[in-house]
């Protein structure tokens, strides 16, 4: 009877996660679009607590629904695309000046190349950490060992793709038409200040358990970054954080703290190890958790400033 | 099915009346506000049922209230979430407050 019952669940689980998907790349309007990848991001969280995989349920909440949703509620509704919104003024050209298929040919060919480059490296896979290898390790949540230590590489990189997709918003963000900031009336409110001064602690508070639980259960750097990003992005929203025109030297170091973290720690195994990125075999916990932490200030900040950089954040500010 | 259980399929069952009741008001009322005011108070009464449903089920004091604090925190956001929103609205229909 239950087990009838969890299956009917989890059909309807999967065929509602197919419905949002469609409708997060077809609906008409892109704030309806949107709307969708973020209920899309909730159910993804709950198939993966359902599968058993408390870790990524924590990451897809945390960052592919809220964060990613909040970048993409940004960044789509002060871009009014003409294409998006389905009116009659279909351009040829791009923004760039070059022709539309030209482009899609282009596109269509880095694609292939890309895909032939990971098939050719997928046909020499790199030794997976052993299941035994990973039970043994010293940081009790497998997710957290591969990620910093059987798959640290991978890790790094990852950061590097996020400082990458920042620099491309602000490039873009230049780009774009300024929004004009219109006033909230009412001026100061009283109980805005009151709720985030309620909430602050509560999440940071949150997003270091989440870090420090991340050793030996589920959390980790990433989810614990988001959670702070969202701290962020709710003083933007309030007006307590303003987009920068320029990026002063302090965050700077913030932002590539993780990837420095890494480096340096990429650089000082080489005397314990002959291979980059490996753990000592003493102190490994601390060190984990410092690179961790780095991991975490970087991500939050990163998200955060991707935030600020989207369009629409400029929306509501006074 | 004991009485506690029953109790408890009671209460969530409560809640989740509430929680129609809230999204039923979120596709139907006119405008923002209007809608707004549904979701806030229906779903946290909703969810305060639901988390005493659940807190019935599991009998111990630490779940109870980790389930008070699930309620608490979810509150504070649905406030805070739809104060912004609200704002936002003051903001897009020119500054008057119906």
């Amino acid at each position: 009877m239950s087990g009838a019952l969890e299956a009917s669940f989890d059909l309807l689980l999967g065929a509602a996660l197919l419905w949002l998907a469609w409708h997060s790349v077809a609906a008409p309007q892109v704030l309806r679009r949107v709307a969708m990848f973020l209920v899309f991001g909730l159910l993804m969280a709950l198939v993966w607590a359902r599968l058993g995989a408390p870790d990524l349920a924590l990451a897809e909440a945390a960052i592919g629904a809220g964060i990613t949703s909040a970048l993409l509620l940004g960044a789509g509704v002060a871009t009014p695309h003409p294409d998006l919104d389905g009116a009659a003024t279909r351009t040829t050209r791009s923004a760039c000046g070059v022709p539309r298929p030209v482009l899609a040919v282009l596109c269509t060919l880095l694609g292939i190349g890309l895909a032939l480059v990971m098939y050719a490296t997928a046909s020499t896979p790199a030794p997976a950490p052993s299941t035994a290898a990973v039970d043994a390790h010293v940081l009790g949540n497998p997710v957290t060992a591969v990620l910093l230590d059987f798959r640290g590489y991978d890790t790094l990189l990852e950061l590097l793709v996020l400082l990458v997709a920042l620099l491309g918003a602000r490039v873009l963000g230049e780009r774009l038409e300024p929004v004009p900031a219109t006033a909230p009336p009412g001026g100061v409110a009283p109980m805005l200040d009151q709720l985030l001064a309620m909430s602050t602690p509560v999440l940071l508070l949150t997003a270091l358990y989440v870090l420090w639980a991340g050793s030996d259960a589920p959390g980790g750097a990433f989810q614990a970054g988001a959670l702070l990003a969202g701290l962020g992005v709710m003083y933007s929203l309030a007006g307590r954080l303003q987009p920068l025109a320029h990026t002063p030297h302090r965050l700077r170091l913030l932002l590539v703290l993780g990837v420095g973290a890494f480096a340096l720690f990429a650089c000082a195994s080489l005397l314990w190890s002959p291979a980059p990125l490996t753990f000592p075999a003493r102190g490994a916990r601390a060190l984990a958790l410092t690179l961790d932490l780095a991991l975490m200030i970087s991500v939050a900040v990163t998200l955060v400033l991707l935030f600020l950089a989207a369009p629409g954040a400029r929306i509501g500010r006074r | 099915m004991s009485g506690l259980d029953l109790l408890a399929v009671a209460l969530v069952c409560a809640g989740c009346a509430f929680f129609l009741t809230g999204t039923l008001g979120l596709l139907r009322f006119p405008d923002p506000r209007a809608r707004l005011h549904a979701l806030t108070k229906a779903d946290n009464v909703g969810l305060g049922l639901i988390c005493a449903g659940l807190g019935v089920l599991d009998a111990s004091v630490a779940g109870a209230l980790k389930l008070a604090l699930v309620w608490v925190l979810g509150m504070l956001a649905s406030t805070l979430s739809a104060f912004l929103i609200a704002r936002q609205e003051t903001v897009r229909s020119g500054g008057q407050r119906r």
